[in-house]
């Protein structure tokens, strides 16, 4: 085989390693930082639901002393009265209820985010590994190629 | 107004996620399309040029390359693919070296079953078993696809060369048939050419076919039957008949041939054939059945063939005849001649002569003899003719004298044949015959008959118009007559073949008085018989001119060439001079005229002075054998020069003598060899040496270094060493020796691979440039000039000097050498002064004493010698020679003489100057006898010395080697008694 010739295969063979290797290098850094963007996002959701369950609860405690003071005003025994009691307890039993809702959406958003995350990990790390194959391949054709045309 | 309360109203919330760019992954994967098209297009690039490799790699294997067996495992394999080659090249070369491969099989299979073929060419059986054999032996080894392919190809040979043999055996077998009937058509015609040849085509008896017609009639039926069955084609008979007959025709013409006697008889049998037979008149009558036989086998289509064969053979037997006839003639010349000189020269010695050779002529049985011997007389007549013309001229005789004496002769000379020619009958027909010469009319006669008619009309003896009636009266004569004549004629020639071998018998002294007294006798009793008065007195005269050659011969022995020139004078003059003669001279001389007449004194005088010349002759040898043998005595006792080729050739000629080969190791140890060499060394020796320092080769070349060690540089009792080469080797020569010597004596080694090594080194080109380093812009001569200052002896040098410097020495060493050179070859001298002053002195001289008298005893015979032949006053051994202190006495001082070299052709001698007044050299002039003289020297002074002290020591070596002798039979005897009475060891 002409020098040239053996210098261009080989040489392209190195560079085209070169290329997969670099791209699955690539694909990995993109999918962690997608990774990380997911979490982040994940973490936002969370904080959304923190801060929402806490305007509900100050809402729910607004809207009690509200209420309080409205049968109160009314002259209801809030102590005493049963039906304010109910009410009470119904509006507890609610907010309870938002509260735990948001915590579990909260939750749930967070185990997405989380397993998203980690899928655009391993993802990366599969692109990676895919590269590395590809240009151990592509290195394997080239050596073959090589010796069949040498 | 109900109180207002802030409720939260913002939230963080997902702001959704951002993708991370993929640009990096596409960028890498664009870099990896790039490179893999790149990748793609070199490979297929290069896929195209591996096979294009493979293939042309394949291509260049040669054929023998392309082994077809492994010779360690003998089964055929292809050629493996060379390291580093790729697959896609491995596999276009495999698959052309593949194909080549089977080609190559193929070839192999195809030159085997020719191979085999050809062993077998007619035998398709045998062909079929060894080329299966073959096959199988081959297809065993063979593995895979080379083991179907051998089975098929090779199969594929056998089936079609056998086909061909089988062929080709049936072509053969018919061919051979045919070539059977040939060959024995050929045989036959063989046969009956030699049948024929021996007079086979001739029937006898009752027979009706000759023993050659038999084979013909045989041969042509079997070629018939060879027509008929179509292996021969149609008329093949036909051709048969007329080559069988041709060749009888052939056969029988020889055999004719051979039996006639002359070209005439030939040329007549030519003519019957020619003609059929129509004219036979002038074929000789015992020739004519046969001639009639062969007839038969003549027919148009040989004739020419026939005639031409007869014409080569009578070509033949002519040239055969001719030589024959001009060998007779040689040999009746040389007789005739021989015989001339025992005849007087006259008619009646002519005659004689003519009478032996006409005898001898028809008495010989041998063909051509009587032509040869008439042609013998002829030549006698033409000397006789030559000499009366002599006579004419000198006007002696008359004209009418000279054809009546010619005439005479002639018919003297033709006689005898004719009264021969007669005595064998038929003298009739001989009467004509003899002058007509007509064929028919000599048909009747014998053959010496009819080559005497032809030889007679050739020579000179027979003048038809003078002669013709002479010879019709000769052959008139009745038969009686002729026989008488005959016996007188046979009776002549007894009696002078007598008289000739007792002549020869008395030249050389050996008949006794007794002898020629009873042939004397003889003689005389047929005179008036079968001689005359006058042939008698000439047979009388030719014994006594014989005796006394014998008394020459006799006489002579012994006798000077002085002597026998006297003698012949006194001869000459029929005894009148004798000057000088002694008396037993005159008494010779005139016991040689007594026993002569007057007109042999030529014969005599002439038969002397070829004695004399042969007897100078041999004294001049005898003279030159005396000089040389002084010259050897000169030489052995030690007085040679070795400049003188002459004395280098003796030199070798007494060692050869001697049984000494100077290349023997025994030479060395000779004295008496060594003691010659010094004076003289053969021309043998120095052959060797210059074939030596030629590099050729030299038997015994250790001894002969040896010899050359010891006379390149002999050292004298008085300190100088001496070159006793002289010129016979020059320097370049000598210093040659000198190195393969030195490299022997410290190295070791062959001398003449020594030799050859110095020669290449001497001629090889970087030589010159070691020569170039040592004399810069300058040459060897002036390199010696340099060091000696004489141009002369720097010139004779420079050759020497040459080799020296190319054979790479340093100029230390070269200035040594010269130094050594002129040591040896211009040693100082105490008693020499060259005036030529080699080397700028007068002490310095190639004639040293010590060079040309080696010997010491001799030297000092000769300084004795010169000196008591100076004058008084004068001496060798006074001035600088002198070993006495003359300080007081100065003027009672003898003046001091010098030998001055003056080189001569037979050597060197020497001049005596004495040293003048002024310390010049002057010419030493003496009075001698009344005249002035200039002494001169030479070896002659010392001859007589020479010889009694070579006398001397070679008694002296004579003693010693039987006192050597003795002491060894004495030790022999001591051992023998010693072991007679067992005392053990001895």
């Amino acid at each position: 085989m002409e020098p040239i010739t053996a210098a261009l295969m080989l040489g392209s063979t190195g560079l085209s390693v070169f290329g997969q290797l670099s791209a699955g290098q690539a694909a990995k850094e993109a999918s962690e930082l997608n990774a990380f963007g997911i979490e982040t996002e994940a973490e936002l959701g969370k904080a959304q639901a923190m801060q929402m369950a806490q305007a509900r609860m100050d809402e729910y405690e607004s809207a009690s002393s509200a209420n309080l003071a409205s049968f109160a005003a009314a002259g209801r025994d809030i102590g005493s009265d049963r039906s304010v009691k109910a009410f009470m307890e119904k509006q507890k039993e609610i907010i309870g209820k938002d509260i735990g809702r948001m915590g579990t959406q909260s939750q749930m958003e967070l185990m997405k985010g989380r397993q998203q995350a980690a899928a655009e990990r391993t993802a990366g790390r599969a692109a990676r590994t895919a590269s590395l194959f590809s240009a151990a391949s592509t290195a394997t054709s080239g050596l073959y190629k090589y010796q069949q045309a040498k | 107004m109900a109180v207002i309360r802030q409720r939260a109203q913002v939230f963080n919330q997902p702001i959704g996620v951002v993708r991370a760019s993929s640009g990096g992954v596409q960028v890498g994967e664009a870099i990896s399309r790039f490179a893999d098209n790149i990748t793609q297009m070199t490979y297929e690039v290069a896929a195209e040029e591996a096979q294009t490799r493979g293939i042309d790699a394949a291509k260049a294997v040669e054929v023998a390359g392309l082994r077809t067996f492994n010779p360690e495992t003998g089964k055929p394999e292809a050629f493996e693919a060379p390291k580093g080659f790729g697959r896609i090249a491995a596999q276009s070369y495999q698959s052309v070296v593949d194909r080549r491969f089977e080609a190559s099989m193929e070839d192999e299979l195809r030159m085997k079953a020719q191979e085999i073929a050809q062993k077998y060419p007619y035998d398709a059986n045998g062909y079929e078993k060894v080329m299966s054999d073959y096959l199988g032996a081959m297809s065993e080894n063979a593995q895979g696809k080379y083991k179907t392919f051998i089975a098929e190809n090779g199969g594929k040979f056998l089936a079609s060369t056998k086909l061909n043999i089988q062929a080709r055996a049936a072509e053969r077998a018919r061919a051979q048939l045919a070539q059977s009937i040939v060959n024995g058509l050929d045989k036959a015609a063989d046969m009956a050419y030699e049948s024929a040849l021996a007079g086979g085509f001739i029937a006898t008896g009752d027979a009706e076919f000759s023993e050659s017609g038999d084979i013909a009639a045989r041969e042509v039926a079997n070629v018939a039957n060879g027509v008929s069955s179509g292996l021969l084609k149609g008329g093949a008979d036909v051709k048969a008949r007329t080559q069988v007959n041709t060749a009888i025709a052939r056969g029988g013409v020889e055999h004719i041939i051979g039996q006639t006697s002359s070209s005439a008889d030939r040329n007549a049998v030519e003519l019957a054939i020619r003609t059929r037979g129509r004219e036979m008149s002038s074929v000789p009558v015992e020739l004519r059945p046969k001639v009639k036989a062969l007839i038969g086998y003549i027919e148009p289509a040989n004739i020419e063939t026939v005639l031409t064969h007869s014409g080569k053979v009578s070509d033949d037997y002519n040239a055969v005849e001719r030589d024959n006839i001009l060998a007779m003639q040689a040999q009746a010349e040389a007789e005739a001649r021989r015989n001339a000189m025992m005849f007087d020269q006259n008619v009646d010695g002519y005659s004689n002569l003519s009478n032996q050779l006409a005898v001898a002529g028809f008495d010989r049985q041998e063909q051509n003899v009587l032509t040869a011997n008439l042609s013998g007389s002829n030549i006698l007549l033409q000397e006789l003719q030559g000499n009366l013309s002599q006579r004419f001229m000198n006007n002696s005789i008359t004209q009418a004298e000279y054809d009546s004496s010619l005439q005479e002769a002639r018919r003297g000379m033709l006689r005898p044949y004719l009264i021969e020619a007669a005595a064998q009958g038929n003298i009739e027909e001989l009467r004509v015959a003899a002058i007509t010469r007509n064929p028919a009319d000599m048909a009747n006669l014998t053959p010496k008959q009819r080559e005497f008619v032809y030889a007679m009309h050739e020579s000179q003896l027979f003048e038809p118009m003078e002669d013709t009636g002479f010879v019709r009266e000769v052959l008139a004569a009745n038969v009686n007559s002729i026989r008488d004549q005959r016996e007188n004629q046979v009776t002549q020639f007894n009696l002078a073949q007598e008289v000739t071998a007792l002549g020869e018998e008395a030249a050389l002294g050996e008949i006794t008085d007794a002898q020629f007294d009873a042939m004397r006798q003889k003689i005389a009793a047929e005179t008036g018989r079968s001689l005359t008065a006058t042939q008698a007195q000439s047979e009388l005269d030719r014994l006594n001119k014989h005796r006394a050659f014998g008394m020459i011969n006799l006489g002579a022995s012994g006798m000077t060439s002085d002597s026998l020139n006297r003698l012949s004078t006194f001869i000459q003059t029929q005894g009148e001079k004798t000057d000088g003669m002694t008396p037993e001279e005159v008494a010779l001389g005139q016991g040689i005229l007594a026993k002569t007449t007057p007109e042999n004194t030529n014969d005599i005088t002439g038969r002397i002075d070829s004695l004399r010349v042969k007897v100078d002759r041999e004294e001049q040898q005898r003279k030159a054998e005396i000089t040389k043998q002084q010259d050897i005595n000169r030489i052995t006792a030690g007085g040679g020069n070795t400049n003188m080729p002459a004395d280098r050739k003796l030199a070798q000629e007494i060692l050869d003598g001697l049984g000494v080969k100077v290349n023997d190791p025994s030479s060395e140890k000779n004295a008496e060899v060594i003691s010659l060499l010094k004076t003289v060394q053969p021309q043998g020796m120095i052959d060797d040496f210059n074939r030596l320092a030629s590099g050729l080769p030299v038997q015994g070349a250790e001894v002969m270094l040896n010899h050359f060690a010891r006379l390149a540089s002999d050292p004298t009792g008085v300190g100088v060493s001496i070159n006793r080469f002289g010129d016979a080797l020059d320097a370049q020569t000598v210093e040659f020796l000198n190195d393969v010597n030195n490299i022997r004596t410290t190295i070791g080694g062959n001398p003449q691979e020594i030799a050859l090594t110095l020669i290449e080194r001497r001629d090889d080109p970087k030589s010159k440039i070691a020569m170039d380093k040592l004399f810069g812009k300058g040459t060897p001569t002036s390199f010696i000039v340099n060091r000696i200052g004489d141009p002369f002896v720097a010139a004779e040098l420079a050759p020497a000097v040459e080799y020296l410097a190319r054979t790479g020495k340093s100029a230390d060493q070269i200035n040594a050498r010269i130094d050594a050179i002129v040591d040896t070859k211009y040693a100082k001298s105490k008693f020499i002064a060259d005036p030529r002053r080699p080397l700028g002195t007068l002490k310095r001289s190639r004639f040293s004493l010590e060079a040309t008298i080696p010997n010491e005893e001799d030297r000092s015979a000769f300084l004795t010698a010169v000196e008591s032949q100076l004058p008084s006053g004068y001496s060798l051994f006074a001035g600088s020679n002198s070993t006495l202190d003359y300080s007081d006495l100065s003027e009672n001082k003898d003046r001091q003489v010098f030998l001055v070299p003056d080189e001569a052709t037979a050597g060197v001698r020497y001049l005596a100057y004495y040293v003048d007044d002024a310390n010049e050299l002057d010419a030493l002039i003496i009075k001698k006898n009344g005249q002035l003289v200039h002494p001169m020297f030479d070896m002659d002074e010392i001859a007589n010395f020479r010889k009694e002290r070579v006398a001397r020591e070679r008694e002296q070596y004579t003693q010693e080697a039987r006192d050597a002798e003795a002491k060894v039979n004495e030790r022999r005897e001591y051992r023998r008694l010693s072991k007679e009475i067992g005392m053990g060891r001895y």
